[in-house]
């Protein structure tokens, strides 16, 4: 019995309060028992605190290495059911990890992006992430997080306090397989990555967010903009 | 940490660098004077920066972040300030380095959690160099003893073929190399972001002329179709 999470989650919110005002939608969908894969955006490094400070049932969060680094979160994080995952290799054991937890029939919070974004849009998400999602079996849940790059943008040093009310939206659970072999679950990979991202980008309001570019007076002869295709880097989705 | 990790490049008129202002919220081209500063959610919409320009004339607008990034993007990222006129990328920039040494077990209760790494100690300043599919790291200052091997001899020499993933970090890239030995490249106050553009563009351009096809994913490893 992890005592910590109970004792940390409360004051978690607590604080959070002080930042942000949070809204909640579609909690419904979180099941009351049972395993399930949450699915959550990227924009901050609130996001974790806000989503294991909201939802009720325990989670566990799969976390980048570099975290357990320090000893106070490697004190920590096991404590609230945080694992490592090493994110400059492919990590069997994150997987097995992760595998075990919904075994035991608890939810496990991935961010399929792997990394926070860097201007609040969605980033592309790891093919790696979908496979364990098309994989394991469970209700799979997205869930997008509006708001938290307002208050901690990743190139930021410091939170701020944001005016605007931080939405953290589950969606419908969706549950993949069973498959016959592992080759028909991979050519369904790009088919779930697309819906994953559809669903991500419409509960974190991306496309509802995004507004017009202003007159903005860009420059024609801007060094760069004639560059040749190959160097044309395609814009961050 | 700063607004100059994210718009490393006037976005309006493509000027690379920017400078970095102190406050870290705020960015300013020393080339058409257009200063950026970082809007927390001015209640117009979120994600914004206030772009502040000179030319031709306007007080200003304030535009959404990535609508910058996305401009950025599409002209060309690093890309061209690094592109020499024959076509080979070359930049260069302070950093540190340190290697992971080893991977340590993480354990719960005698029970296995995951691993972590082990990372060494941050060595003395130096400088990345890049230049066409190679990365070098060289001491900072040539002739100065710490520096371990003198005579602006370089460090470690690292062919872009050989790198089997690239992850960015805020402020440092890991570049795992083959053999699994893993490297973080730490910068001193360049953007790790810039970096990470240019460095997937000189992978991508390795990759396309070894024919090794077009890289659609670079960490946990590089993947390509």
């Amino acid at each position: 019995m992890k005592l910590l999470y109970p004792v940390v989650r409360h004051p978690t919110r607590l604080l959070l309060k002080g930042l942000m005002q949070v809204r909640i939608e579609g909690y419904e969908n979180i099941p009351r028992e049972g395993p399930f894969l949450l699915l959550p955006n990227h924009q901050s490094v609130l996001d974790p605190f806000l989503v294991q400070g909201h939802v009720r049932r325990r989670i566990s969060s799969m976390t980048k290495s570099t975290q357990f680094t320090s000893p106070i979160p490697r004190w920590g994080l096991p404590r609230v059911h945080g694992f490592p995952v090493r994110r400059y290799r492919t990590d069997p054991q994150s997987v097995r990890a992760t595998l075990r937890h919904l075994e035991e029939g608890r939810g496990v919070c991935i961010y399929p992006e792997g990394e926070r974004s860097w201007d609040g849009t969605l980033q592309p998400l790891r093919r790696g992430t979908i496979r364990l999602m098309l994989r394991c079996g469970v209700p799979v849940i997205p869930c997008g997080i509006c708001g938290t790059y307002d208050a901690w943008p990743r190139w930021s040093r410091r939170p701020r306090r944001a005016r605007r009310p931080v939405v953290l939206a589950f969606g419908r659970p969706r549950e993949f397989g069973p498959w016959p072999s592992l080759r028909e679950m991979d050519e369904h990979v790009d088919e779930a990555m697309a819906w994953l991202a559809g669903e991500l980008r419409r509960l974190s309001r991306e496309d509802e967010d995004i507004l017009p570019d202003g007159d903005l007076p860009y420059r024609e002869d801007a060094p760069g903009v004639e560059a040749p295709p190959g160097d044309r880097q395609t814009p961050r989705p | 940490m700063a607004l100059h990790d994210l718009l490393y490049r006037c976005p309006l008129c493509g000027h690379d660098p920017t400078d970095p202002k102190e406050a870290g919220d705020e960015v300013i081209c020393p080339s058409c004077g257009a200063r950026m500063t970082w809007e927390a959610d001015s209640g117009r919409g979120r994600k914004r920066v206030r772009v502040e320009h000179r030319f031709p004339e306007g007080a200003g607008a304030s535009v959404q972040v990535h609508l910058l990034t996305d401009r950025i993007a599409a002209m060309g990222g690093a890309i061209p300030a690094a592109l020499g006129p024959d076509g080979i990328l070359r930049c260069t920039d302070e950093i540190r380095i340190r290697w992971v040494e080893r991977e340590k077990a993480v354990r719960y209760r005698r029970s296995l959690v995951g691993f972590r790494e082990l990372l060494g100690r941050a060595g003395s300043p130096a400088r990345l160099e890049l230049e066409g599919s190679l990365l070098r790291v060289r001491p900072l200052h040539a002739t100065d003893d710490s520096a371990g091997q003198g005579g602006g001899e370089p460090w470690f020499d690292w062919d872009l073929a050989d790198v089997q993933a690239l992850q960015a970090m805020t402020s440092a890239l890991q570049v795992t190399l083959s053999g699994g030995r893993v490297v973080v490249l730490a910068f001193e106050s360049a953007s790790a972001r810039r970096w990470d553009d240019l460095i997937r563009a000189a992978l991508q351009r390795t990759w396309l002329r070894e024919g090794r096809g077009v890289i659609t994913e670079f960490q946990p490893r590089i993947r390509a179709r």
